[in-house]
């Protein structure tokens, strides 16, 4: 499981290619493009999932989804206050590297938009999925009736019969 | 009620009259090789039921578990249109439908018209053919299908006369019989099915395709069989393979598995890690999964080995990365 310091370097890399960083955090992220492989790698997997999702088609979330975010927020609100204090006292540059924003004020609230951006992913790529109940007595009939088509009608169909009275 | 389709018919014939003139003694039948043979010998049994009208009694077993299990089966065969019936449930085949009347009710399934040719037995089986048992009063040749280890997979008595299958074993690997059918009684010459498809009855919708929609998988082969008819249905694909002895359908459906709505009997397998419910019917093993949110029901005719090696395909391989980098977003918020 990717853990929250990689969350914030994908949610910065989605913004970074949306265009939506300012001209000191793209150059910042610019920077770290050019001097860590990983994050290039990062960047190429942030960007074939924008692909991937947008070849979804949007459905409504499942009935309760909003409900369990709600109480996900809810649980993650104590600990942001406590970390917004602690790191209050130690930022004040103008300018902040990529790790001491990480550490910053702005991670919990970055991390909030995140969670609310992965939500509104999860909308949008997650169908609310039918159930299936595979009608197997019909899949059988099905088979040894193509079969029929192609192979031997003895062979396919005769053992079949047995299976005719499936549906009482 | 349509009979056998005229063009089906017609070809069907000439086809019968082709594998005759080959096996006729003197003929190319007499220079070729065992396993041509042989192939020949299963090429005419699948063209004999639309030339030879017939009915008789058979006997059907299958393997359930350690329980062998038998049921008699009358058939007719008129004009090409097969039917089976048992306690007055009735399986009926013209071709390009089928129908199955259980008490009062009656169920129309399409069957989609091939894209491809059958392979060829021969290239994934060794085939020979003996002098077979005598089945029903008739003299047959025996044709035996043999997997690369030299056991046995599929014994087959054809009746020398008329071509016609009367006898086929499917042997699990050890050599035990898996699935099996035997006329005990056949009597040829003209008969008619008293069986009348209600009027207006529509069979479900299917179309053939070439390409599955997103979502689905098609392998082009499944272990020895290839991909030889893709259809949409109304609920899902279907896709037919076959190694031209033995032929597996895979109904791909999306969604969730309702595990509880399956049929009670099945017994509950794991294969590479992928939890599946598995039935033995008389024509087939059934195995039900599902993975990645699509609904897998597979029906195979092949021996129980030959089977779960095949749908191997089908099941889990290693996830991609950015199919994890999906897990990711959605990990936290899975509501499964």
């Amino acid at each position: 499981m990717t853990d929250a310091r990689d969350f914030l370097a994908t949610d910065m890399l989605s913004a970074y290619l949306d265009g939506e960083l300012t001209d000191t955090e793209r150059a910042e992220v610019e920077a770290q493009l050019a001097e860590s492989a990983e994050w290039r790698a990062e960047l190429d997997e942030v960007r074939g999932a924008r692909t991937m999702l947008r070849a979804v088609a949007e459905h409504d979330a499942p009935e309760g989804f909003w409900d369990a975010v709600m109480a996900g927020v809810a649980a993650d609100d104590a600990p942001v206050a406590t970390a917004d204090a602690t790191a209050g006292a130690t930022s004040g540059a103008t300018v902040v590297s990529l790790d001491e924003k990480r550490r910053g004020p702005g991670r919990w609230v970055a991390t909030a938009f995140a969670a609310a951006a992965a939500v509104a992913l999860a909308v949008i790529i997650v169908p609310s999925r039918d159930t299936v109940k595979p009608d197997v007595a019909t899949a059988v009939v099905q088979h040894g009736a193509q079969g029929s088509d192609l192979g031997d009608p003895i062979g396919t169909i005769t053992p079949v019969g047995p299976l005719a009275g499936f549906h009482r | 009620m349509r009979n056998v389709r005229p063009v089906r018919r017609a070809l069907v014939g000439l086809l019968a009259l082709g594998a005759l003139a080959v096996a006729w003694p003197g003929g190319a039948f007499g220079t070729s090789s065992p396993s041509e043979q042989a192939q020949q010998l299963l090429e005419r049994t699948r063209q004999a039921a639309a030339t030879h009208d017939f009915s008789g009694l058979v006997t059907v077993t299958w393997r359930d578990g350690a329980t062998m299990r038998k049921a008699q089966v009358e058939v007719t065969d008129a004009g090409g249109v097969v039917e089976a019936r048992v306690n007055g449930d009735v399986v009926y085949d013209s071709g390009a439908r089928t129908y199955v009347k259980d008490g009062n009710r009656w169920t129309g399934i399409a069957v989609d018209p091939t894209d491809g040719e059958t392979p060829s037995a021969a290239a994934h089986w060794k085939l020979t053919t003996s002098p077979g048992p005598e089945v029903a009063g008739r003299s047959t040749t025996q044709v035996v299908a043999s997997r690369r280890d030299g056991t046995v997979a599929q014994r087959t008595a054809v009746d020398d006369a008329t071509g016609l299958l009367l006898q086929r074993e499917v042997l699990t690997k050890n050599g035990k019989v898996e699935r099996a059918l035997v006329f005990t009684e056949l009597d040829l010459g003209a008969t008619t099915t008293d069986v009348t498809a209600p009027a207006g009855l529509h069979a479900a919708q299917s179309s053939t395709i070439t390409t599955v929609p997103d979502g689905y998988v098609a392998p082009s082969t499944l272990g020895n069989a290839t991909l030889v008819t893709r259809a949409k249905q109304s609920d899902g694909v279907l896709l037919w393979y076959s190694d031209g002895l033995f032929s597996t359908s895979v109904f791909e459906q999306r969604g969730t598995l309702d595990w509880t709505a399956l049929p009670d009997g099945g017994t509950d397998t794991s294969m590479r890690g992928t939890t599946m419910r598995r039935y033995s019917e008389p024509s087939g093993t059934v195995l039900v999964w599902e993975r990645d949110g699509v609904v897998y029901t597979c029906v195979s005719d092949a021996p129980t080995d030959v089977f779960d090696a095949s749908v191997t395909a089908l099941t889990a391989p290693e996830r991609s990365s950015l199919e994890r980098i999906a897990d990711f977003v959605l990990g936290p918020f899975g509501w499964n």
